[in-house]
């Protein structure tokens, strides 16, 4: 009698066991799998980033016009002034460029001489507070001193 | 005898079967610990953005006296008869590209040294920020042609 | 006693296998179904992607043509509020967005070498890289005996399936070599009756004019359901890149989608530059050279022209056409007395 509850027991004990090593995998399976999404959701943001960087900086726009750009890339002083307070001002601008330049912050930041900042385009949804910023060196030029400053493009993206 | 092996052979079964999804799982957990490559990715870009064309941009940059980087760069090692904002261009130089180098690839965190130099004189500027142990750097260089010889920018990056 | 315990002992023992092997079978059946959808989901991502890195790069690539690797799912391009989507043939998938505003397709690509041709859009100034995009199953036949088409065929690079026929007896005699579809290039009014019966719902005919920098284009398709009669659109163009972007895409609907985009990014910086030329004005002197430019509609006459041409560029095209010579005019005059210049 005590042989047979030993063994019923053991069985239940093994079944026990079984059953919870099932539990325990299909978890961490499922886990896994969301992670998993996860990783290729935030691999899609940071390609995005490096996308919408790489657009802003041949955007043709504000390029300096062709007899003063040299290799580098040189921007237009007045057409990032022009273009920031069109964004800014006009609704129908805003949607186009927000959807070139999506859930991104564009500035120019003035390093030598100077040290102004300007705002190109800036999307604007309160919630979304982290980002990731690529910074080009970039020349920008007074078309009226006909001089170059040297500045730096941050594009940041919100995650 | 033969029931207590019985028993005895069942125990390592279930200790075998439980050892075997402990090292399954352990394999997976160390495959799981992969660093976020993702986020580098977007790094290294903005990274070679800033490091691939500093040299160039500065050499365009234009200096509140009205003179361009190269031009003053070449007189700093050559002919030494430009006076911007009452500095010799040697000083002025490097007070500029080390404060331009200060806020950005100083902000950006990356460790740098400048040298700008020629074939007869190694050392015309040199700007060390942390410095480099030999041998564990990159090395950046901006070509600058003058009239009296080649003159180059080395941008070295701490790796 | 001891039988009957065996027995039960067998049948528990039976019972027990049945519910653990049922469980653990369960719990596969589970997780190859997530796996399942996991992969389905990551391949559509993966293709999503791929379509979006393709576009992007190339339509970062000024002025080149890049042969592409094969894109595995056929994917279906469609004009919804004007904007193009497009979806994945065969599969129960949402249609995604084209972010690159500036791309002329066909309706149908893929399941072959894709090839991306980026192209300049200017007026005067650089307005956008407009990306042509067709793969190898599309073939674009030129008519030997019209100088415009000839002139086309000769500026698409080699890379895509093009050829020059004879279209000159107006009857469309040629074997069907297996291509999703055919465009026709020709200068004259095809008959309506043209095609083979068996290839009408692969042919599109676009007739152009004699002048490739501007002027109207007709496009003739067989329609669904019965392909009887051609049918025609009739959409206006300005510049040879354009064009280009329309015979590529051979669909009217597509092209005036992407054109329409184009024009309002144009208009945005005609905008802009008008913007800009109040800015430099303020900081001019009024006695310096320049400001005559700047302080007067010289130059904002030609880009308000342009803005206003653009609202209705079917009928308006040779105002647009028009302002854009005076506005690259007026440019070189800047470039000549050191002003300023526009572009």
């Amino acid at each position: 009698m005590k042989k047979a509850q030993m063994q019923g027991g053991e069985t239940i004990a093994v079944m026990i066991i079984i059953v919870v090593l099932i539990i325990i995998g299909l978890v961490f399976g499922l886990g896994r799998t969301t992670e998993k999404i996860e990783k290729d959701a935030n691999q899609i943001d940071f390609l995005n980033s490096i996308r919408i960087a790489i657009k802003v900086t041949n955007l043709q726009e504000i390029k300096c016009s062709r007899a003063n750009s040299g290799g580098n890339t040189c921007i237009d002083k007045y057409k990032v002034l022009s273009l920031s307070e069109l964004i800014k001002e006009n609704n129908e601008a805003y949607v186009i460029y927000q959807g070139i330049f999506e859930n991104t912050q564009i500035k120019i930041n003035e390093i030598y001489p100077g040290t102004e900042t300007y705002t190109i385009y800036d999307y604007n949804d309160s919630i979304n507070k982290s980002r990731t910023a690529t910074y080009v060196p970039i020349l920008l030029w007074d078309p009226i001193k006909d001089t170059k400053q040297f500045g730096i493009m941050e594009v940041a993206t919100y995650n | 005898m033969i029931n207590k092996k019985n028993a005895q052979m069942e125990i390592m079964g279930l200790l075998v079967i439980v050892i075997l999804v402990i090292v399954g799982l352990l394999l997976i957990l160390t495959f799981d610990t992969k660093e976020n490559k993702q986020k580098s990715e977007s790094t290294k870009f903005s990274y070679e953005q800033l490091t691939g064309t500093f040299g160039s941009t500065f050499m365009e940059t234009t200096a509140p006296c009205n003179e361009i980087m190269r031009d003053m760069i070449s007189d700093c090692a050559f002919s030494k008869e430009i006076i911007c904002e009452q500095e010799e261009s040697c000083e002025y130089i490097t007070y500029t590209l080390e404060e331009i180098a200060n806020k950005t690839l100083g902000l950006a965190g990356i460790n740098h040294t400048i040298k700008i130099s020629s074939n007869t004189n190694e050392s015309i500027i040199i700007i060390n920020n942390t410095g480099c142990i030999e041998g564990n750097s990159i090395t950046k260089t901006t070509p600058i042609a003058t009239s009296y010889e080649p003159i180059r920018l080395d941008l070295i990056i701490c790796k | 006693m001891k039988n009957k315990k065996a027995q039960i002992e067998i049948s528990f023992n039976w019972i027990f296998i049945l519910i653990v092997g049922g469980a653990i079978l369960m719990f596969f059946i589970i997780l190859s179904n997530v796996i399942t959808t996991d992969a389905e989901k990551t391949a559509n991502i993966k293709t999503t992607e791929r379509l979006k890195t393709i576009l992007s790069a190339a339509e970062n690539n000024e002025e080149s043509i890049k042969e592409l690797k094969e894109l595995g799912y056929e994917a279906t391009f469609l004009c919804e509020f004007g904007q193009l989507y497009y979806q994945i043939k065969d599969k129960n998938t949402e249609p995604e967005i084209i972010t690159t505003n500036t791309l002329f397709v066909p309706k149908t690509i893929g399941k072959s070498k894709l090839n991306a041709w980026s192209t300049t859009y200017q007026a005067p100034y650089d307005i956008t890289t407009t990306l042509l995009l067709t793969d190898e199953k599309t073939m674009y036949l030129f008519d030997n005996s019209s100088d415009s088409a000839k002139k086309i065929y000769y500026a698409f690079p080699e890379e895509i399936s093009k050829e020059l026929i004879d279209l000159s007896s107006n009857k469309i005699t040629f074997e069907d070599q297996g291509h999703r579809k055919y465009i026709f290039v020709t200068g004259t009014n095809p008959e309506p009756q043209i095609a083979p019966p068996n290839l009408k719902q692969k042919i599109t005919i676009i007739k152009i004019p004699q002048n490739t920098n501007q002027g109207e284009i007709k496009f003739y398709d067989y329609k669904e359901p019965n392909y009887g009669e051609l049918e025609t659109s009739t959409k206006a163009f300005t510049t040879q890149e354009i064009l280009q972007g329309a015979i590529i895409s051979g669909d009217s609907e597509l092209y005036e989608c992407t054109l329409n985009n184009i024009h309002q990014r144009e208009k945005i910086i005609a905008q802009m530059n008008i913007k800009r030329i109040e800015l430099i004005n303020k900081t001019y002197d009024s006695r310096h050279k320049c400001s005559i430019y700047f302080s007067t509609t010289i130059l904002t006459e030609p880009l308000n022209g342009i803005i206003n041409a653009l609202e209705n560029f079917d009928t308006d095209y040779i105002n647009h056409g028009n302002n854009i010579e005076e506005l690259n005019k007026l440019n070189n005059e800047l470039r000549r007395i050191s002003c300023p210049m526009i572009y």
